[in-house]
């Protein structure tokens, strides 16, 4: 029975039916199944297939978007029993996520966010307009394995804000501890604000933060 | 030989003019180096920004720094729409003002702003102020430049289109996701922004007199696919834009929209100013648009002048024949474009964009 379920949150979840999923996610949980198996056979791989029909251009950012939207109210639902399984869930590494200071536009964070997630890594997101101390105090204290810093197109010139950030991790005496990672609009190379890579696609930025962490791990 | 309005207007009806006009779009990003001072400065000080827009018209005749170019900056790209309706913008020493309080928190803001009624973009928000910006600009700008480019008078330009600017009044996140959680709201909303616009654009005309060039960006359409794009926001670009019928047009949106170019020729507007992620071939095979661009512009700040000469040479063989195409970038110019990769566009359209082009 759970397996049909799970089979079906992950249809909803493609099918952006937000009705449905969350539904489902709730019967669930009545029916004691672990937030684990709902995450890890359920919504995970549902957003990794609604970020692959993105890749292929069957869905577009505003799909994209919902997914995300839809993944975090089945993540509400599931925060009673995750507090409780936790430890159970497999984490595959820490993530520290911001938009640099002078900066509110998050689309392109929430949409890493969720990705992430989907691959197994816990977040800490910083939120937006965030300065570059704040970001290197979360490094430090929660150890992340992964940093990515975001800009938004309207405003490029934010982009050098990037520089303070990785002085700011040196100062904290992290910052080759962790893999800093730089997002947003095609206008630096990594090299320009001394970050380890950049890009402006999600999906580039997922699949190297996993080989970065797989790598740390061997 | 034409001037180069005279050339994009020939273009732009699809015949083909001497050779290929060069129309771009050069503002406080660019001109801040000409001006020596920093972004906020810049926004700042009215009579700078004159100075600047006009030195590098000199240094660059053959430039249509088309009507965004040639406007008075005051967040007047972002800021009107969300501040007529209790928004707030924060400015910055060296980057453009931003969008920092959302008028729209939660649905029911809709509705309290819909029962408010129309804001008066002479009085609300930062609109008058922009209005008085660009009443110096008419007063001050020199008549022959104006006269030879067909600048300010006539030219009509709002800032952000009627969803794109919805859409900085909640967040593109919130306003991309409410399609779906609450298309009733947004549809509420995106009439309420439509016909603020509307009246905004008719606050301008009383200082430009009547619209003879309308320019408005929109990028909300590279946010979704044709099913949200014709409920959402063809329907809100078309009312203004046939608002304007028989003024010359131009959208620009330099966002990818190449997964519905049936969709997208269905705008009502003569101009497309098109982005360098969509292959400039297929936009003019599958619409009607005369083309403006799509030289990316970050590149074009990092690339040498020969890179620049060959791209613009495989952007006019592909793109030029037959007119409607207008050599630029694909959306504004970036900042430290070097002037030189200006002049490298230039070289290109002198060795290669002479009608009729030759392969």
């Amino acid at each position: 029975m759970a397996e049909k379920l799970l089979k079906d949150l992950i249809d909803a979840i493609i099918k952006l039916d937000i009705e449905k999923a969350t539904n489902l996610t709730k019967s669930m949980i009545d029916k004691g199944i672990t937030a684990r198996e709902i995450i890890l056979d359920g919504i995970m791989p549902g957003m990794k297939a609604v970020g692959e029909m993105y890749e292929r251009k069957d869905y577009f950012l505003s799909d994209l978007l919902f997914g995300a939207y839809l993944s975090e109210e089945c993540f509400k639902l599931l925060e009673p029993l995750l507090a409780k399984e936790i430890k159970k869930v497999p984490i595959k590494g820490k993530l520290v996520i911001a938009t640099v200071k002078g900066d509110i536009h998050d689309i392109g964070k929430k949409i890493f966010t969720s990705l992430m997630r989907a691959e197994g890594f816990e977040i800490y997101d910083l939120g937006v307009d965030i300065s570059a101390e704040t970001i290197a105090e979360k490094v430090k204290e929660i150890e992340a394995e992964v940093l990515i810093v975001g800009t938004s197109a309207l405003l490029s010139t934010t982009a050098p804000y990037f520089k303070d950030v990785h002085e700011a991790l040196e100062k904290a005496g992290v910052r080759d501890k962790v893999l800093f990672m730089t997002g947003g609009p095609p206008i630096v190379t990594a090299d320009e604000v001394n970050a380890d890579f950049y890009t402006n696609n999600a999906f580039v930025g997922v699949k190297r933060a996993l080989e970065y962490v797989n790598k740390k791990k061997q | 030989m034409l001037d180069v309005l005279e050339r994009a207007l020939t273009s732009l009806e699809g015949k083909e003019p001497d050779e290929v006009p060069v129309v771009l779009l050069v503002y406080g990003l660019v001109l801040k180096s000409i001006a020596g001072v920093s972004e906020y400065e810049y926004y700042q000080d009215l009579d700078l920004q004159l100075k600047a827009k006009l030195e590098f018209q000199r240094m660059f005749p053959d430039v249509w720094n088309v009507t965004m170019g040639t406007y008075p900056e005051y967040a007047e790209f972002v800021g009107p729409m969300p501040t007529a309706f209790g928004g707030e913008i924060e400015w910055l020493e060296d980057a453009p003002p931003y969008v920092s309080e959302y008028p729209i928190k939660e649905p029911e803001d809709v509705d309290r702003l819909v029962e408010a009624g129309i804001p008066d973009p002479r009085t609300d928000g930062i609109a008058p102020e922009f209005l008085k910006r660009l009443q110096y600009f008419l007063d001050n700008f020199p008549k022959d430049i104006r006269e030879k480019y067909n600048y300010l008078d006539g030219n009509i330009y709002p800032g952000l289109g009627p969803s794109e600017g919805a859409s900085l009044c909640m967040g593109y996140d919130t306003f991309l996701v409410w399609m779906r959680l609450h298309p009733d709201v947004l549809h509420k909303w995106l009439d309420l922004t439509t016909t603020w616009l509307i009246k905004y654009c008719e606050a301008i005309e009383e200082l430009v007199g009547k619209c003879k060039i309308l320019f408005l960006p929109d990028h909300s359409a590279s946010m979704v696919g044709d099913k949200f794009f014709n409920e959402f926001i063809l329907p809100r670009l078309n009312r203004i834009f046939k608002h304007y019928k028989g003024a010359l047009r131009i959208w620009h949106n330099e966002g990818s929209v190449g997964h519905m170019l049936s969709a997208v020729d269905k705008i009502d507007a003569e101009v497309w100013h098109f982005g360098p992620f969509d292959d400039s071939i297929e936009c003019k095979k599958k619409t009607h648009f005369c083309l403006m661009g799509n030289i990316h512009p970050p590149w074009l700040a990092k690339a040498t002048p020969a890179e620049v000469e060959e791209a613009c040479k495989e952007l006019i063989l592909n793109t030029a024949s037959g007119g409607k195409f207008w050599l630029s970038t694909g959306g504004g110019m970036a900042p430290g474009t070097p002037f030189d990769n200006i002049r490298a566009m230039f070289k290109a359209v002198e060795k290669y964009g002479k009608y009729p082009i030759k392969r």
